[in-house]
């Protein structure tokens, strides 16, 4: 395994937890190249030829092909060790993260001034958030246990760079340089100002554009307050100026058109059918005319063969993403237009690891993230 | 102090069951963790080795100081993946069976003759 770039807010790792992090890494990797693909010759050899001979016909939906995959003893022997290799990665973080505990709540609140860190106490932690630890992370990105804690984002650093098998660079903010690489693309002349990345959790992504583009004025918010506070503390100690503040994305306290560019990560399929409206109506209001939306999230099931989309799902069911089995169907350029975009101006787009800078081993596989942008 | 700080280890959620004896789910996870725990100690174990080849002698302090540079790190990859490898040995066999028992052939013929039914 390639350790993550040292950075002060990074949990340091005594001999045996590195090793432990290392076996579930290499875990993790089997697991993906050696017993996933044993899926598709099982379903074609075995569950398929069943289903046509009871049925008489191919199944016609991933639903369908669910309902028998989830029967078959090869598919339901990778998915428990899928599912348990997601809790060891939480279970290998977990002690380097409490042991240091007090030291690094103690660097978080001396952080430094580039950027700032804005709290709000009295915040109401979505039920989309709180009915399911998203990941399996154990208390999730909002649980505070002691005072000014940082155990959630602290955990989240390591173990989010354990789940991607390194494939988020040893920066751990790959998808940031995915939206950069494909906004300089898109719009190379454009000097944004004020730039929002809403749900950023510890600000990977957000600090990355921070590095980037030092003169704009970046923002993260996130529900989550151990996140945000164990965020600030790293980009500071990375050196980058970026203001992290406690809110939830559905109702900010922006004003109006006070932004060039509002994106998020990976966020969308964590919220609820009512929140991902209100989260585009809450973009619109938010960006200035002739300013840029760019919500980045997983594929959804359009054209997608039964299998794969079934396959695709998994984590829907196994690993807390509960909102995506409805994210998958939805029209984002209607959640577009029903926030104010107009029709000319909702572009939808795909952008994958070819804009990274540092390609790591698993990044390379062509995977494509989708965004639903929308200029004002 | 560090000690009163527990991050409670449980995740919220229902948990998904795999097999139809619940008891299954727990050894796998029984499983799963031994097998971490052994390639810890594999590590643990090499790291041993290694400052005894070059000193000859060592303490616990040494053990948790020693860090595997690059090139330790990818041999220790390498054995990682080979004792996985030996662990799933019984995974990797059915996968391969079902592949060299291919009934693409009979589903092939299966849809064809639907398709003339």
């Amino acid at each position: 395994m390639i350790p993550l770039s040292d950075h002060s807010m990074l949990a340091k790792r005594v001999h045996d937890e590195e090793s432990r992090q290392s076996f579930v890494n290499d875990f993790r990797v089997h697991l993906a190249s050696q017993v996933f693909p044993g899926n598709f010759p099982t379903y074609y050899n075995r569950v398929l030829p069943q289903f046509i001979k009871d049925k008489g016909r191919e199944p016609e939906t991933r639903h369908e092909v669910r309902r028998v995959m989830t029967h078959d003893p090869y598919y339901s022997f990778w998915s428990a060790m899928q599912r348990n290799s997601q809790e060891m990665i939480w279970d290998s973080v977990i002690d380097s993260v409490e042991r240091q505990l007090p030291e690094l709540i103690e660097k978080s609140r001396k952080p430094g001034n580039k950027g700032s860190l804005t709290l709000d106490p009295d915040l109401e932690t979505p039920k989309y958030h709180v009915a399911a630890d998203i990941h399996l992370q154990p208390g999730a990105y909002h649980s505070d246990q002691i005072d000014d804690d940082v155990a959630a984002g602290a955990m989240y650093d390591w173990g989010t760079y354990i789940y991607s098998m390194g494939g988020l660079g040893t920066g751990n903010n790959a998808l940031g340089q995915i939206t950069y690489g494909f906004f300089k693309n898109e719009f190379p002349d454009a000097k944004p100002k004020r730039i929002l990345d809403m749900g950023c959790t510890i600000g990977g992504s957000i600090t990355y554009w921070a590095q980037q583009m030092p003169d704009a004025e970046c923002h993260g918010l996130d529900v989550g307050a151990p996140v945000l506070r164990y965020g600030h503390a790293r980009a500071e100690a990375l050196g980058a100026a970026v203001h992290f503040s406690q809110q939830n994305a559905e109702h900010t306290n922006f004003e109006d058109e006070s932004f060039d560019i509002v994106m998020s990560h990976i966020l969308l399929h964590e919220t609820s059918r009512t929140a991902i409206q209100n989260v585009f109506n809450e973009s619109y209001r938010l960006l200035k005319p002739g300013g840029v939306m760019m919500h980045m999230d997983l594929p959804q099931a359009h054209g997608q063969p039964p299998l794969e989309g079934f396959l695709f799902e998994w984590e829907i069911y196994n690993n807390n993403e509960h909102f995506f089995a409805q994210l998958r169907d939805m029209d984002m350029p209607e959640l577009c237009r029903k926030a104010g975009f107009k029709d000319e101006n909702i572009l939808p787009k795909s952008a994958g690891s070819f804009w990274m800078e540092d390609q790591t081993p698993y990044a390379d596989d062509g995977f494509e993230f989708p965004i639903t942008m929308a200029i004002k | 102090m560090s000690d009163d700080i527990k991050i409670t280890p449980v995740n919220r959620g229902k948990r998904p069951a795999f097999f139809d004896d619940p008891a299954i789910d727990q050894l796998m996870a029984i499983v799963m963790a031994m097998s971490a725990e052994m390639s810890v100690l594999y590590d643990r174990v090499d790291t041993i080795e290694r400052l005894l080849d070059k000193k000859g002698t060592l303490s616990r302090d040494d053990i948790e100081a020693f860090r595997p540079d690059q090139g330790v790190e990818d041999e220790r990859n390498d054995r990682r993946n080979d004792y996985i490898s030996r662990l799933f040995r019984i995974i990797r066999e059915e996968r391969e069976t079902l592949v060299a028992h291919d009934k693409m052939d009979e589903y092939n013929a299966l849809m064809d003759e639907l398709a003339k039914s």
